[in-house]
This record gives C-alpha cells, sequence and structure tokens, in this order.
C-alpha cells in the first residue's frame, strides 16, 4: 500500500458563526480518486475548499505528503502542488493558450516551455484548434475543456474538481467524464472529486464519501455504497431501494 | 447696459472670440494654465490609484471589525465637501501644524494633496464596487492556480481594467473641476497654483470675460472627454 499523499485530520469550518464542516478526517494516496457525494447544501464544496487550502479552517490540519499546511508548507507552496476546477470555468481574459498557460506563467516559467507544454495538454483534450481564440468566445464545454486543461498542464500532486461538469449538457458531459477518467489513469494524480451525479462518481472514483450536513455518513467504493447503504439517509441520498447492515446482507424495503 | 441690448451681446461674443484666438493661438499664459491644471490634477489621481486600487482590494477581500464603517466612510466621500478638505489641510499645513515642517502651502503639492484626499474614496469605492461584480471564486481559482498575493492583485486588476479606468476617469473628473481645495490650499499663485477653475473664479470676478470663458471652453472639453469616454465604455465601446 503507497502511502498517504494528502491527509486532513480533524478539519472542521465555521461559516458566517455557523459550523458547516463537522471535524472530518480525510486521506487520499497518489493516484486516487476520492468522490465526495451528497445533496445540495451538504458541505460538499466547503469541504473541497478546505481541503485545497482556500478556506480558513476552524479546526483540524491538512497535511501534503507529511508537511502540514501553515506550519511547514507555506499556502503559496501548497497551491503550486495542487490544481482545482470549479463547476464554473472561471477563466481570465486572453486566449485559450494564455488561460491554459497561466499557472506555469505564475511558476516563472519560460514562454517557449510553457507552449511545449500546453499543445499537447490541448491537443488530448480536443481543443488545440481553439488555442487562439478569445476564452469569451467559448461554448461551455470548451470552456470547462479550457479550465480542465489549465489544471492538469500543471502536473498537480493533489486535483480538486468541485462538480466540473454540472453546468455542461448530458452528451458532452459524459465525454469529458470518460475523457478524464482516461486522464486520471495515466497521470498518478490524487483527486477528489465532488459531485451530485452518482454515475460520474462511480465511472471516476476509487472511493466515495456521503456527506450530509457537514457529516460523513459512510465511506466506500460508490458501488458498494449503492449495494449497501449503510443507514436509510444514506440510501435516500444515494437514490437506493435496499438498506444493508455493511456485512453483505441486504434487504429489499 | 441692459439685459438684450446690442452692446451687451456685442461684448459677449468678442469675448468668446478672444477665448478661441487664445487657445488656438497658443497664447502662454492660457496653456501655462491648462498644462499646470493637467499636472496638479493627474499628478494628484495618479498617486490616488496607487493607494486607492491596493486599498479597495483590502477592503473587498478582508475581513475585519470597522470594514462596514470603512465602506461607508468612502460612499460618503463621494460627497465629501471640497472646501472642508480644503479647510483641514490648511491648518495641518500651517508652518505650526503637524505637517507644517514640509512647508507645502500655496505650492502645487498641497493641492496635489487636497486632490489626492478628493479622489481616494472615490477610487476605493469604484474598486470595491468593480470587485464585488466579480465571480467571488475567481480569486480563489486564481490562488489555486498558485499565484502570489501580488500576482493574485494584479491579475484581478486586469479582470476588471474596465472599471478601474472608469474609477480612474471619475476621480480625475472629480478634482479638475473642483475649486475650493485648490483656492485654499494653493492660493492661485500665477505660473504655479493658477488653474483653470482658480484662474476662472479670478478672470470673471476681474472683468476679464475672454480668458475666463477660454478656461471655461478647455474645462469642458476636458470633462466632455472623460463623459464621453465613459459613456463610450459604458455602450461595449471596449467589449472584447
Amino acid at each position: 500500500m503507497t502511502d498517504v499523499l494528502l491527509q486532513a485530520t480533524q478539519v472542521s469550518v465555521r461559516r458566517d458563526k455557523r459550523i458547516t464542516l463537522r471535524p472530518i478526517d480525510f486521506a487520499a494516496r497518489a493516484g486516487e480518486t476520492i468522490g465526495i457525494y451528497g445533496p445540495n447544501g451538504a458541505g460538499k464544496s466547503t469541504l473541497l475548499l478546505a481541503l485545497a487550502g482556500l478556506l480558513p479552517l476552524e479546526s483540524g490540519t491538512i497535511a501534503l505528503a507529511g508537511r502540514v499546511l501553515g506550519r511547514d508548507l507555506a499556502p503559496l507552496a501548497y497551491h503550486r502542488r495542487i490544481a482545482a476546477v470549479f463547476q464554473q470555468p472561471l477563466l481570465l481574459r486572453g486566449t485559450v493558450a494564455h488561460n491554459v498557460e497561466l499557472g506555469l506563467a505564475l511558476r516563472g516559467i519560460e514562454r517557449g516551455e510553457r507552449r511545449a507544454r500546453v499543445l499537447p495538454l490541448l491537443e488530448q483534450l480536443g481543443i488545440a484548434h481553439l488555442a487562439d481564440r478569445g476564452a469569451g468566445t467559448l461554448s461551455g464545454g470548451e470552456a470547462q475543456r479550457t479550465s480542465l486543461a489549465r489544471a492538469l498542464v500543471l502536473k498537480p500532486e493533489v486535483l480538486y474538481l468541485d462538480e466540473p461538469f454540472a453546468a455542461l449538457d448530458q452528451p458532452t458531459r459524459r465525454r469529458l467524464v470518460h475523457e478524464l477518467a482516461d486522464l486520471l489513469r495515466t497521470q498518478q494524480i490524487a483527486t477528489v472529486f465532488v459531485t451530485h451525479e452518482l454515475m460520474e462518481a462511480s465511472i471516476l472514483c476509487d472511493r466515495c464519501l456521503i456527506l450530509d450536513a457537514g457529516a460523513v455518513l459512510q465511506e466506500g467504493a460508490p458501488d458498494e455504497i449503492v449495494r449497501q447503504p449503510r443507514t436509510s439517509r444514506v440510501a435516500e441520498i444515494v437514490g437506493s431501494d435496499c438498506i444493508g447492515d455493511g456485512a453483505g446482507k441486504s434487504r429489499v424495503r | 447696459m441692459g439685459v438684450g441690448s446690442w452692446d451687451y451681446w456685442a461684448e459677449i461674443g468678442q469675448g468668446f472670440i478672444d477665448a478661441v484666438l487664445l487657445l488656438v493661438t497658443g497664447d502662454p499664459e492660457t496653456w501655462g494654465i491648462i498644462r499646470q491644471s493637467l499636472y496638479i490634477s493627474v499628478s494628484a489621481t495618479v498617486v490616488s490609484m496607487m493607494f486607492g486600487v491596493p486599498a479597495g482590494f483590502w477592503i473587498a477581500y478582508s475581513r475585519f471589525r470597522g470594514r462596514g464603517l470603512l465602506l461607508a466612510i468612502c460612499n460618503t466621500g463621494f460627497g465629501l465637501p471640497p472646501v472642508v478638505v480644503g479647510l483641514v489641510l490648511s491648518i495641518l499645513l500651517l508652518r505650526h501644524g503637524p505637517l507644517g515642517y514640509f512647508n507645502l502651502r500655496f505650492t502645487p503639492y498641497a493641492m496635489m494633496v487636497g486632490q489626492f484626499v478628493l479622489s481616494m474614496p472615490i477610487i476605493v469605492n469604484l474598486t470595491v464596487v468593480a470587485l464585488q461584480q466579480l465571480d467571488p471564486k475567481l480569486r480563489l481559482q486564481i490562488k489555486a492556480l498558485g499565484a502570489s498575493r501580488l500576482q493574485t492583485l494584479w491579475l484581478l486588476s486586469r479582470e476588471i481594467r474596465l472599471p478601474l479606468l472608469v474609477a480612474y476617469m471619475a476621480g480625475f473628473g472629480a478634482v479638475v473641476s473642483e475649486v475650493g481645495a485648490s483656492q485654499m490650499l494653493g492660493g492661485n499663485l500665477p505660473g504655479s497654483t493658477r488653474v483653470l477653475t482658480t484662474a476662472i473664479v479670478m478672470e470673471t470676478g476681474m472683468g476679464h470675460y475672454d480668458r475666463a470663458m477660454a478656461y471655461g471652453i478647455v474645462l469642458l472639453l476636458l470633462v466632455a472627454i472623460v463623459v464621453g469616454f465613459l459613456t463610450w465604455l459604458q455602450h461595449g465601446g471596449a467589449r472584447q
């Protein structure tokens, strides 16, 4: 078993004086994709932002490869080892190429080398022909591909995906999920994937966390959770008809 | 000279012609005042931008006690009475006052300080408003891309560059046409602190309507350029 790459210990978040995330433990290994699944308002995005070091923590620690964020790992250094893609593409002014190069430019990488790194990824994601198009002229799917390319070109150790496909139409969505699954399989990136689509979770994720009201209800392989939800609430969230005791026995409601 | 009498209109008309002549023939005194006006107001507003934009970021993105109060002060800044700013700064700049050491009173620098104070709240406020219109996640996305604080400031400024231009123009338009503080702090000294607005006041008082009108035309043109440019921006002239 490989070592844990990302380790969150008793992480909780308070927003506007209200606890939105109860203390949660979380661990991910290199190359592992972990889904965070739950209803609206469960705290999925909050957990993702907290893990990505983008929200102040109420308690707990986050460690990357054994180094604790804010203690022996500076936030900037941490952010230069991760990448994030949100539901909105959040592209900046400029061309597709400019956007995809941005993270590399921020790290002080020369223009020539940036181009060389960006091109293959644009081709992989099928947006090479858009390289010189303005970001404002793209369709939703093209923009989200650009956003994905911008994250993946950084070769992050941890990739955070916050419902990256939620704003896309069904066919585009299905295609991108499969393309992303292929990309993640070839690169050894630990991925945290927030979604409210069980289909996406089962395609992409090795493991899944069921989150409700800021707490983890169940953890396991996606199809295992569907087959054997531990409580009726989990069954309700994943939409399965049976509740199991987690030991293989299940009964039909 | 009664209202509507021939003499009256003839004199005003002659004044207007003389004003245009002063401008087109490049009269050194007239153009000296125009230059000084631009020099003082542009300097003051550029410095205002240098401090006001980062201050706007700070107010928009940090959470601290008194943030609401600070925002309210900036909103009040739109209606800050120039004569009160002139009064307060005059007192501070008195020879034995806290800022008396710098000996700035009745210099262009004193006017710059006054115009800086007057334009700052406008620029801070419009920066905050511009940032509040952005997707709040954009800042997080930029951070997650590995941007340092300074890089984040730069990238977000690029995103709001049009609103920032509007902020600059609004600040400039306000101070270039302001007379109270400029008069009190500068003193309307020829060749130094005499600017368009203070010159108009003086020349009108002395009955030199041709000169007053010449300055008035320039001031109107300046403001018209600013307003026209802002309107052009708002109607998507810079949609890219």
